[in-house]
């Protein structure tokens, strides 16, 4: 196929290579949509081989390896949670941890003080995560960026604190999630209940994201002005982001608290925050693959700084590396913004420019 | 059928528009000339609902609309082209044209809509799936067109659609906006800096100049003026 760079040429400099881009149904759509199902069956088929391969990898005792893989997925959620918020409807909210924090413990009470049934449990936390999602959202509309940012931070230590208060005033120094249905309790159906959720969420999302409202947001993100000018009800679709966003940490926080058997005040924690934050800046805003491979980065790091001996012995000096870790997300935040400002997500495509570009410059030379 | 009477409008304690009055009969092409900072982007921002009025009239098809949100406005058939285009960068054309009629439900008329568009502008076609972002300025000033022509307006707003394009673009664009008004009827207000283009296709005009219309008339009377010629079309 020749293309004619003619008078039209100012209109559209590069328009060329892309005369497949016409109908609704092309052949480049097509291909582009046959891949994307392709990726995800592959995925999908990896996950549920994952245990087996890990037991060939590392023999009988590599529940450990499982039991932090599990971990990932619940990550997965919250950076979902945390990218729709933020990557979408563009609301630098960091109160998520909040959420994350109180539905563990919503489970853990009503599951291990009330005797509730766990599924009771689970459904209540993620209730209750949208409700206070509503409740954060609406005042939250008024202010935006930076402002927005710093008062749900101290939300998230609010609520951290009032969680611990509630601790010591009971008296306990683990709140333990007990009444677990038994095949929570195995590390292997335990990975697969955490990853059929995720790939669930994952469906739903991209199915919203492309829908009417996740046009809205990415609308309102990209030109708030405009996007009022064409109709779209700003107020409505933020507070739709707050509280889906909360909906789904809180589902990720309770199944935190089933991974760990226990909750804790320190998941409402500005740590916990910044980690949320973490992966979804180092894998990509505004993108689904950016949350998967955002919360892999990061919910596999601790894993692999946990190998390092604690403390570490150099020279006279004695290394805490658990101290380090937090310093280390920030660093990597830092590391990621420069070298890829759009995130781990956007590699791919830098990778498929480079190797596009390559042959074109020999041509030229 | 758009009357604006007093109109006065600002930000803050600051005041851009100083009781500004004008007709757009309909089927018309009106165009409201004025150098930077004269107030046009205000003044569309207003009529179009994107910013409060302080005082003043704006009676639509018969119906005071000053006080609507932009969104009633848009149904009532008031649609937009913001200067500067303010697309949606990382939705594709067709999307953007779909945001165009976010505030219309029938799924077959919109499409019906967008093959229409596509006629009108064939190099959008090529690009459907491309994002708005990689589009040039030609074609992004087609693409705002076509997603406020999306909601089914009887008068478009067009805030200065010559802005940052190159001079032979510069005509395409006023030959289509004088092609909607002729073949599709649509009333036009636009305010433009480049007055020579702006008083080719234009049917009445007025000068803004800081916040007040000092003068209007027929476009061809203003384009014999001598004033307009020496101030806004290079003497």
């Amino acid at each position: 196929m020749t293309q004619k760079p003619a008078v039209d040429q100012e209109l559209a400099p590069d328009v060329v290579a892309q005369p497949e881009l016409t109908g609704k149904k092309t052949l480049g759509g097509r291909l582009a949509s046959q891949r994307v199902w392709l990726g995800c069956i592959a995925g999908i088929l990896a996950l549920i081989l994952l245990p087996m391969l890990s037991d060939l990898i590392f023999g009988g005792s590599s529940d450990f390896q499982l039991h932090h893989i599990s971990l990932i997925g619940i990550f997965i959620l919250a950076a979902l949670a945390q990218n729709i918020l933020t990557g979408y409807a563009a609301q630098p909210s960091l109160g998520n941890a909040a959420f994350f924090g109180v539905s563990a413990y919503v489970l853990t009470w009503l599951s291990s003080d009330l005797g509730q049934p766990y599924w009771i449990g689970i459904l209540a936390a993620v209730v209750v995560s949208a409700l206070l999602g509503l409740i954060v959202g609406t005042p939250a509309l008024r202010i935006s960026g930076a402002h927005l940012a710093v008062a749900t931070l101290g939300l998230v230590t609010t609520v951290g604190a009032l969680l611990n208060f509630w601790d010591t005033t009971a008296g306990r120094q683990n709140y333990d999630l007990s009444n677990l249905p038994d095949f929570l309790n195995d590390d292997r159906t335990l990975y697969y209940f955490i990853f059929a959720i995720v790939v669930c969420l994952l469906f739903l999302s991209y199915h919203l994201l492309h829908s009417r409202v996740g046009r809205a947001w990415i609308a309102i993100r990209d030109n708030e002005t405009a996007a009022e000018a064409f109709g779209i009800n700003l107020t409505k679709y933020k507070l739709q982001a707050f509280v889906i966003s909360a909906a789904m940490t809180g589902l990720a926080g309770s199944l935190y608290a089933t991974w760990a058997t226990t909750a804790s005040s320190s998941m409402s924690s500005a740590d916990q925050t910044i980690a949320f934050l973490a992966m979804i800046v180092v894998g990509g805003l505004g993108s689904l693959t950016g949350s998967i491979l955002g919360a892999i980065f990061v919910g596999f790091l601790p894993l692999l700084l946990g190998q390092l001996p604690s403390p570490m012995v150099i020279g006279s000096f004695q290394l805490q590396i658990s101290t380090l870790i937090t310093g280390i997300y920030g660093l990597l935040l830092l590391l990621v913004l420069i070298f890829f400002p759009s995130g781990l997500s956007s590699l791919g495509t830098q990778a498929g420019n480079w190797l596009q570009r390559k042959p074109s410059k020999g041509g030229t030379e | 059928m758009l009357k604006v009477e007093q109109l006065h409008v600002g930000y803050g304690s600051l005041e851009v528009l100083h009781g500004i009055s004008f007709d757009v009969p309909e089927g018309a092409i009106v165009a409201i000339l004025g150098s930077n900072g004269a107030g046009k982007t205000t003044l569309m921002r207003a009529l179009s609902g994107l910013i409060p009025i302080k005082s003043g009239k704006i009676d639509f098809a018969g119906k005071a609309v000053g006080r609507l949100v932009a969104e009633k406005r848009l149904r009532e058939g008031l649609a937009l082209v913001p200067e500067g285009r303010d697309l949606f960068g990382s939705l594709t054309v067709r999307e953007n044209l779909l945001m165009g009629a976010y505030t219309r439900r029938s799924r077959t008329e919109i499409e019906q809509d967008i093959e229409r568009i596509l006629e009108r502008f064939p190099r959008l076609k090529t690009r459907l799936q491309a994002h708005a972002a990689s589009l040039s300025g030609g074609e992004g000033q087609m693409l705002a067109i076509g997603r406020a022509l999306m909601s089914h307006p009887r008068l478009l707003l067009l805030d200065e659609p010559s802005h940052g394009l190159a001079p032979i673009i510069v005509e395409t664009v006023f030959e289509v906006i004088e092609q909607l008004n002729r073949e599709e009827g649509l009333t036009i207000v636009l305010v433009e800096q480049n007055a020579h283009q702006a008083l080719e296709v234009a049917h009445t005009a007025y000068i803004l100049q800081s916040g007040s219309i000092v003068l209007n008339g027929e476009a061809t009377t203003l384009t014999a003026n001598s004033a307009v010629q020496e101030l806004y079309m290079g003497g």
